[in-house]
């Protein structure tokens, strides 16, 4: 985040600002602090009255065992390859449109690339019912290549990317066909580099969707060896009460790669979420 | 040096066009992959939603289905459980938009400090983009759970149903949570829009005597409607769009208080086995959201024109 | 000036110099005919410049050169070899654009040698030339750099280092020098004019500044929408304008223009402020073509404030240069001219009267189409 500066303020309007900063931390981190104790605590602890809210007496077990009794480890292992996959393929996919839309020419440019456009407009709930079918008549049902293939492009992808692409001068380009570069080569050795913030923006976007994808896994698959996090987690939800901990230890570790991957990404985050607000 | 080219005078159009060709053949390979998918999985798709809305389901799931025509159309759209479901979404929408603007704007203000320690401030209020849906109704099933759940105790809540399953109140304890976890990302959209409102204006603001709130009417509030209008109306899609958390918290109960639009598909196609009313009901999201979406763009084109 | 006694660009065979004709070339963009059945040779070694104003032409006739736009019409030679269905990379030409076009993502080192990279020469090759290229430019200590960190005049070097490199037959500048200020525009423009006689390059250098035309070219075509007006060498081009399009946009101040009427017996021309005596050979070429309305071209240096002087004038604004005057005075219609005083001497206020005298005979032009009017 491209950080202003922001004039100092006076003592007293700090402390202020601070405890109003308080509150609020507390108000939206409160959920997630109490999941961490609570994945500390027994059931009983949990259940206990008047409730425990600091971890007294830690008991990690809970981690363990939702790696044990309910499957997490599998879980993860399939959002990890169904999420890289969607995420290398649409940047892949959408930087191969995006440059043949920004530096090519060919009949009917304008017109596919309207298409992409549209396409952006479409939610995937408006798809959903012949996507079903159309996966179960490729036999594709309940498999890793049914729950990768419908996203393997992306509308969003190819707009952002031809709208960062064009802003390269065509000087550049022009210096590059003198200096013998296809397109192919163009590309990887200038416009690619050139443009690694908003690709790199894009990615995390990509990944960060296809990660907490659910209506889609939940419709397209029926069985743990396929099944993707989000759609454990509905497991999860039914363990019963005699199981908080392991509940709340569960959620932990599925949020948690997400928790790393977007501290170590966080600027590429904050272009790809605000990109569409930033363009219109 | 004698070179046969030399013989010929202007370039044959034949290799001319040839050239041209090749670069058409080039541009073809490089959108392929995407035209494929979309056309496989959206264009083809969309219009089958339309045409698939055109058929009733058997009676038994080994019957051929039976063409209909538009009245289905007719008998889904005007049914109850259709309006119902468009209410509760709408009602849903109203929940969740404007609370979770005021709260993420609220954030963001209160976050446009030069403080010691506001990067701390800034990651936990940033911190629910990284809880799914799902992280967050699982996490949210159990604290309002009516016998374990530490909210339910704090509520007053001793056993018997809990929020969750009371008509009044599961459907703003949905949007609870819908906000809550979306909370950091209208953080962020707010927190890059404050950012990057020149500080000359914010300070002219102030020389000119204006108050800490006169200058965030003044100035702060006019510079960011465009991300509010962004934030509303992409607010407004993901909420007609809101499915996980439904199918966490309530599975659309209790007695259908809260089914919505999307609910009612997912149910009609995979409990219901009716995918002719599913479509129905997807045809009519889809153009809604459309809808939605062209008023955004018609706004959008407004600002790059006028603003 | 080093000429022929630099020491070597690079260790690459020297290849030699190309002439460069483009014949009967236009090219139309929709409806705008951007270049206009343009012929045009350069000799091999030569320093052509292209000048006109902005939207002439001149880019697109360069980058039909260069292989990066296609001709509408016409061919394109590079030496004795006709070069349109040749590829942009394999014509064996350079070129060095406005805005640099260096890789932002690149070191100064891996923008020079980006073409030879792009073309296999082994990287042992490779180092000496640049190092060879980047002494040769003074670019020794930025190598390293990225292009962000340098100045423009920096840039500037590394992007002629860049072609320079290439050993290419012919070297196309399209502008190079007009993102500088105008300081560092002098100095490189003595460069650019040491470096082509020190190596004898061909090269066919666009600008719409005629005091580079002036200063750099050996021979300067001048367009004006994408028609080619004129291709000769400075000293002819100021002297003998083919036209009074060339007439005004060479030289400086521009030449003054005056709609002028053929006197009685043809020995002067009425002008606004009063008459311009002609010469015998003047009024002939006149008469014997007819003409009674003519456009007289006055270099601003060939006016003289005298009392004898034929011209009555206000004087409106005086520039002092220096080493010279400008002195910008009124006709009685309201058409302004330039008067070019060499020296400090003169005292002249805005609103005195002055009579201005005319040293030698006007540059004729007719009326109808501009043309030079000349034996
Ligand atoms: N790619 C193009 N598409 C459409 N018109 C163009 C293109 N390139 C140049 N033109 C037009 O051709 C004319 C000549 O342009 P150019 O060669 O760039 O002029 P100059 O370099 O002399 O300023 C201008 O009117 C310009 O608008
Ligand atoms: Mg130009």
């Amino acid at each position: 985040m491209a950080e202003r500066r922001r004039p100092r303020t006076g003592p007293w309007r700090r402390v202020g600002r601070y405890g109003i900063l308080c509150v609020l931390a507390v108000i939206v981190g409160f959920p997630v602090y109490i999941t961490v104790v609570n994945a500390l605590l027994t059931p009983q602890a949990i259940a206990g009255r008047p409730p425990t809210l600091f971890p007294v007496d830690p008991h990690w077990g809970s981690f363990g065992q939702a790696f044990s009794d309910f499957h997490l480890g599998l879980y993860l292992r399939n959002s990890a390859i169904v999420t890289l996959t969607i995420t290398v393929a649409e940047l892949v996919t959408a930087v191969l449109a995006a440059y043949a839309f920004a530096f090519m020419t060919f009949p009917f440019r304008r017109t596919l690339f309207l298409v992409c456009l549209a396409a952006l407009m479409v939610p995937m709930e408006a798809t959903l019912i012949p996507n079903r079918q159309t996966i179960g008549t490729l036999h594709l049902f309940d498999t890793f290549p049914g729950l990768i293939v419908p996203f393997l492009a992306s509308g969003v992808g190819v707009f952002l990317l031809r709208q960062a692409f064009l802003q390269l001068p065509r000087d550049l380009r022009d210096a590059a066909t003198l200096d013998g570069l296809g397109h192919l080569r163009f590309l990887v050795r200038v416009v690619v580099p050139l443009n690694r913030p908003i690709i790199g923006a894009f990615g995390v976007y990509a990944f960060l969707s296809a990660w907490n994808q659910y209506l889609w896994p939940l419709i397209a698959s029926n069985s743990d060896k396929v099944r993707t996090v989000q759609i454990g987690l509905r497991q999860l939800n039914s363990l019963g009460i005699d199981r908080t901990n392991v509940i709340f230890a569960g959620t932990i570790l599925a949020a948690l790669p997400i928790f790393v991957l977007l501290l170590a990404f966080q600027r590429q985050l904050v272009r790809g979420l605000t990109a569409g607000a930033v363009k219109g | 040096m004698t070179d046969p080219a030399v013989v010929e005078t202007s370039g044959s159009p034949r290799r001319r066009r040839h050239r041209a060709g090749r670069e058409a053949v080039a541009g073809y390979l490089f959108v392929l992959p995407t035209l494929a998918v979309l056309a496989l999985f959206v264009v083809y798709p969309l219009a089958r939603t339309f045409w698939l809305g055109l058929f009733r389901a058997p009676p038994f799931p080994t019957l051929p289905s039976k063409f209909v025509g538009a009245s289905q159309y007719g008998s889904v759209l005007s049914s109850h459980d259709f309006l119902a479901s468009l209410g509760r979404t709408v009602v849903f929408v109203v929940l969740t938009v404007p609370a979770g603007l005021l709260l993420g704007l609220a954030l963001a203000v209160a976050a446009d400090a030069r403080l010691k320690g506001i990067r701390i401030f800034r990651t936990i209020f940033s911190s629910t983009v990284a809880t799914s849906v799902a992280v967050a109704s699982v996490i949210f099933t159990t604290l309002l759970n009516p016998t374990v759940g530490l909210f339910s105790y704090w509520l007053g809540i001793k056993g018997g149903n809990g929020v969750l399953m009371n008509n009044t109140w599961s459907l703003p304890a949905v949007s609870t949570v819908t906000v809550w976890q979306n909370l950091g990302f209208t953080f962020i959209l707010m927190s890059a829009a404050l950012q990057s409102i020149p500080e000359e204006l914010l300070e002219a603001a102030r020389i000119d005597g204006a108050t800490a709130w006169g200058r965030f009417r003044a100035v702060t509030l006019p510079l960011l409607s465009p991300t509010i209008f962004f934030a509303v109306v992409v607010g407004i899609i993901s909420s007609f769009q809101a499915f996980g958390q439904i199918d966490l918290l309530t599975q659309g109960g209790p007695a259908g208080h809260t089914q919505t639009l999307i609910y009612f598909l997912y149910q009609s196609f995979t409990v219901n086995h009716d995918p002719g009313t599913a479509s129905v009901v997807a045809a009519a999201l889809f153009v809604i959201l459309l809808v939605v979406t062209l008023v955004q763009f018609r706004f959008v084109e407004k600002r790059v024109f006028y603003g | 000036m080093a000429v022929g006694t630099g020491e070597p660009e690079g260790t690459g065979a020297t290849e030699p110099a190309s002439s460069v004709a483009l014949v009967g070339v236009s090219k139309s963009f929709g409806d705008v005919t951007a270049v206009d059945d343009l012929t045009l040779e350069v000799a091999a070694g030569e320093f052509m410049v292209l000048l006109g104003p902005s939207g002439c032409g001149k880019s697109t006739a360069l980058r039909i050169v260069a292989g990066l736009e296609e001709p509408t019409s016409g061919t394109v030679r590079i030496g004795d070899r006709v070069v349109d269905e040749v590829e942009a990379k394999d014509r064996d030409v350079a070129m060095v654009f406005q805005n640099y076009a260096l890789y932002p993502h690149l070191t100064v080192r891996r923008n020079i040698e980006f073409p030879l990279r792009s073309r296999g020469v082994p990287a042992r090759d490779r180092s000496s030339m640049v190092a060879a290229t980047a002494r040769s430019l003074q670019l020794d200590d930025l190598l390293d750099r990225k292009p962000a960190q340098l100045s423009g005049g920096q840039r500037q070097r590394v992007a002629l280092a860049r072609a320079l490199i290439r050993r290419p037959r012919v070297f196309l500048m399209d502008e190079p020098l007009s993102n500088l200020d105008a300081r560092l525009r002098t100095e490189m423009r003595a460069e650019l004019a040491e470096l082509h006689s020190r190596l004898g390059v061909t090269v066919l250098y666009v600008t719409h500044d005629q005091v580079e035309a002036m200063t750099m070219g050996d021979r300067i075509a001048i367009m004006r929408g994408g028609v080619l007006q004129q291709v000769d060498t400075p000293q002819a081009v100021h002297d003998r304008p083919a036209n009074a399009f060339v007439a005004a946009f060479v030289g400086s101040p521009p030449m003054n223009i005056l709609p002028g009427r053929v006197g009685g017996e043809g020995g002067a021309l009425s002008v606004e402020g009063g008459f311009i005596p002609l010469t015998p050979r003047a009024g002939r070429l006149l008469s014997d073509r007819g003409l009674r309305e003519v456009t007289a071209g006055i270099r601003p240096e060939h006016l003289v404030v005298d009392q004898t002087g034929t011209l009555e004038a206000t004087v409106s604004v005086a520039e002092f240069l220096g080493h010279e005057l400008h002195l910008g005075c009124r006709l009685p219609g309201g058409r302004l001219v330039t008067v070019r005083v060499p020296g400090t001497g003169g005292s002249w206020r805005t609103g005195d009267t002055v009579r201005l005298a005319v040293v030698g005979d006007p540059h004729l032009f007719d009326p109808s189409d501009g043309a030079r009017i000349d034996d």
